[in-house]
């Protein structure tokens, strides 16, 4: 997928945007990148004294890590790779007046020195080439996940080669996300790297820009195999003249709010086979309400007095794929059978792209009835029965009675548990369908109603749907409902 | 040119639907255009800009000896499973006469593209006001690709004439904005887009509308922007930008897309004098329509309370037949057939 890029000019400076999500703002860019670059580096100059640093710097093309790397002379060599031809571009005209001239020759600027490479490339297929234990700190500075694919160099496996090309004892340090407002997805990343066998800290930032964006505190990770301790941090030397991080108070983005470090434990590994991130990055307050159990007046936890373990699970499976889906509402199906109960909307549809809110999807929810009656029963059952022998005998029993029945329009008077996961499945897979395409979720204009019409609040009010209303609605009302409108035709 | 495009009663000819090239994209534009039921959706760079967007574009042609006499653009957003759609906002377009035999043939085309891409369904939504014979066997669906009902002014007469079929608060209005001398300026300058993109948004706020964020518009922007498709207009007064909007052009239509405006100095009228300005604008660029995109005579409608203030400016509103669902039935029982299999249902587990 083609990337877009975007330089808002201001009166002071620029930002700058890829795929719309704001990178840096030349007005607090230093925030950011003292802070994912400084402490790893200062670390690694503290670990490994009187040797020339290999620094590998993955993403980052417009210049601004490269230029907080250079700032210590004990760095030899800096490697930088992204695969963004056009960022690197802008990192050596448009940015350079930010990043200093970081990413030119020294024949064009005196930061340079030359001891900078630079590859065009994926920095995972990159990294996969390199042999193991030959650079002393890695920077990852990627943007923020916009598709499930883009995930992939924050997974377990990406890490673990990321360690595996660390000499032992070496640093890592990586861009997060919001703690504030992808508190999931934050932990997931914690217990992902944790689960590549690396030691972690993690630290939460403000940063005024993305604030201003919605985006919240931002998140870092400073890792390594060998374990972080309190007394390394404390007596890391600071290059001078940095901007944003001061000896002073710097600790203290270790502390993270009780309210927000409680749900560490909840969140699953994220691996290539079994992708989870960009489900809690999508649906961040999934799992929140419900495991909340610290009030908002608790100390901090600071992690630089923890050495945890993971205790992350792997997850069993992709929530965002239809099979996911179509397994909770099964599950759904089955429990409320024996024991009714509420069902949190979102569960039963999460949000499946970047551009929509739970508000949306929860109001797609509310087109379910009208969304079946669209099908032609008939039909559908014909071309199921053209495929009976792939089918459960039971099952094809029943559809052919259906079929029956609808031919001679008898009333129907039982719908049978595999025909009422076949309904299930339809409901999943027509709704699916319909959330999948990103624009139809803004459906302008409705046509059986006024409610489609994009509105926050939609018709649903809380998200809860409880048993009796939603499966009657479901099973009873609209597929007992549809067959006699159709048997009519 | 167009004008050579062969008539029905030429029938039969060979027709052909095919995927059409880069090289085809001036004719594709140009027969869009001056199609009456052509939309902007179907132009050659707004399926660019869909595809920074992530969506997969299908752009199928229908030839008359080698003539082109219709066609659709399909758009596709891919996920690695077949619980999805195709769909065709503003689309197909046909001369006359090609519709029963184009529509069969573009059904055979999305039927072979929803195999190989997996969807279970081709949602369109033509600018036609009547439901055709060609679209038997499908279905009206749910909600809509388009606003299915709309406003539209005419451009052609002069504009006092214009200013004589408004309404008369609208017509006082405009001219209010102009006592308070409300400036308005019109751009394909990108760093207009914070400036739209910020009244955008508070407008949505204050109408609690889903909009669309700010890379949709980046996207949109810098890709109509590039082929002069669309503009940002701005209505300033006092060095205060107070109603912006998002103008596109395409073949005799101005289409008013999206706009927001300030909320303050909401006594200077700053929105009137700006549509104003823009149908000026958009006639000086040879439009003859504008359309105010999205409209509703139901006061219950969520569109109220804009229609209260589009109607304010006269026009004719119209109603399109609105989106339809052609479902691909044996790509439904293929998806529900898979499902059974991998979830492995009781009756799976026991009886298969």
């Amino acid at each position: 997928m083609p990337t877009s890029l975007f330089i808002e000019h201001h009166p002071n400076g620029l930002a700058f945007y890829i795929n719309g999500d704001l990178q840096f703002d030349t007005a607090d860019e230093a925030i950011y990148h003292e802070y994912l670059v400084i402490p790893a580096i200062a670390l690694a100059v503290q670990r490994f004294p009187q040797t020339p640093l290999r620094v590998l710097l993955c993403g980052g093309g417009d210049g601004l890590a490269v230029r907080d790397i250079l700032r210590f002379a004990e760095v030899s060599d800096v490697t930088l790779v992204d695969y963004d031809a056009e960022v690197l571009a802008l990192g050596r005209t448009v940015f350079q007046p930010y990043n200093q001239g970081s990413l030119l020759s020294a024949s064009e600027t005196a930061l340079g020195e030359n001891r900078l490479t630079t590859y065009t490339q994926e920095a995972f297929e990159f990294v996969a080439g390199l042999p193991d234990a030959c650079y002393h700190a890695v920077i990852c500075d990627f943007t923020f996940p916009t598709r499930s694919e883009d995930t992939q160099i924050y997974s377990r496996e990406w890490f673990q080669q990321v360690q595996r090309v660390l000499c032992p004892g070496g640093i890592m340090s990586t861009n997060g996300v919001s703690p504030e407002q992808r508190t999931l997805g934050f932990w997931c990343l914690y217990q992902t790297l944790l689960a590549a066998g690396l030691q972690v800290k993690p630290l939460q930032v403000a940063i005024p820009s993305f604030r201003e964006h919605g985006y919240g505190d931002w998140g870092f990770f400073l890792a390594s195999a060998l374990p972080i301790t309190r007394s390394e941090l404390e007596t890391l030397v600071l290059p001078k003249n940095l901007s944003a991080l001061h000896s002073q108070d710097w600790l203290q983005a270790f502390q993270i709010p009780a309210t927000i470090a409680q749900h560490r434990h909840t969140a699953n590994v994220h691996t290539l086979d079994c992708p989870q991130l960009f489900y809690y990055l999508l649906n961040p307050r999934l799992q929140l309400t419900a495991t909340t159990i610290v009030d908002s007046e608790q100390e901090p936890i600071d992690f630089l007095d923890l050495q945890e373990v993971g205790t992350g699970a792997i997850g069993t499976r992709d929530l965002l794929q239809l099979d996911s889906i179509a397994t909770a509402w099964l599950d759904h199906l089955h429990q409320a059978e024996k024991l009714p109960q509420a069902v949190q909307s979102v569960t039963l549809m999460p949000v499946q792209h970047r551009y929509h809110s739970p508000q949306m999807t929860t109001e797609w929810l509310s087109y379910l009835k009208a969304l079946l009656e669209e099908i032609n029963i008939n039909q559908l059952l014909a071309s199921l029965l053209e495929r009976a022998q792939e089918l459960p005998p039971q099952l094809v029993r029943e559809l052919k009675q259906l079929t029956e029945k609808l031919r001679t329009g008898q009333p129907l008077t039982y719908v049978s548990e595999h025909t009422a996961e076949l309904i299930t499945l339809l409901s999943v897979t027509i709704l699916m369908a319909n959330v999948t395409t990103p624009d139809i979720v803004f459906a302008k204009g409705s046509s059986s109603s006024s409610r489609g019409s994009s509105s926050y609040d939609g018709d649903s009010g809380d998200d809860q749907f409880g048993w009796l209303g939603f499966w009657t609605m479901m099973i009873g009302g609209v597929w007992l409902w549809n067959l006699y409108k159709n048997s009519d035709d | 040119m167009l004008t050579k495009f062969l008539e029905p009663s030429q029938l039969p000819v060979q027709l052909e639907i095919r995927l059409l090239t880069v090289d085809d994209r001036t004719q594709w534009d140009a027969f869009m255009q001056a199609s009456p039921t052509g939309c902007f959706m179907q132009a050659w760079a707004w399926a660019d800009f869909k595809q920074l967007e992530g969506y997969q574009s299908f752009r199928y042609g229908l030839f008359a000896e080698n003539i082109l006499v219709g066609g659709c653009c399909l758009y596709y957003y891919p996920r690695d499973h077949a619980a999805n759609l195709l769909v065709a906002p503003g689309a197909p377009c046909f001369l006359p006469g090609f519709e029963q035999e184009g529509m069969r043939l573009l059904l055979e085309q999305a039927r072979q593209l929803a195999e190989n891409v997996g969807a279970i369904a081709l949602r369109l939504e033509p600018l036609w006001l009547q439901k055709p014979t060609c679209l038997d066997g499908f279905v009206r669906a749910p909600v809509e690709l388009l606003p299915s009902e709309t406003l539209l002014i005419d451009l052609r007469p002069t504009p006092a004439k214009m200013l004589a079929s408004m309404r008369p608060k609208g017509r006082y209005n405009i001219r209010l904005s102009q006592r308070h001398s409300v400036t308005t300026h019109f751009t394909t300058d990108a760093q207009a887009i914070p400036v739209f993109y910020n009244l955008f948004w508070e407008t949505v706020k204050r109408q609690q509308f889903f909009g669309e964020p700010y890379s949709f518009f980046i996207n949109l922007c810098q890709t109509l922007f590039a082929v002069n498709m669309a503009e940002i207009g701005l209505a300033t007064w006092q060095n205060e930008v107070l109603a912006t909007i998002l103008i596109v052009y395409w073949g005799n239509r101005a289409t008013y897309l999206y706009g927001g405006r300030s909320n303050t100095h909401p006594d200077v009228m700053a929105s009137y004098g700006l549509h104003w300005a823009t149908m000026q604008r958009a006639k000086a660029k040879g439009c003859s329509v504008y359309d105010f995109y999205g409209y509703t005579c139901n006061p219950d409608h969520n569109y109220a309370k804009f229609s209260q203030f589009k109607r304010q400016f006269g026009g004719t509103p119209v109603t399109t037949i609105g989106a339809h669902d052609y479902f691909f039935y044996d790509q439904l029982a293929d998806t529900l057939i898979g499902l059974f299999k991998r979830l492995g249902k009781a009756g799976m587990r026991d009886e298969a």
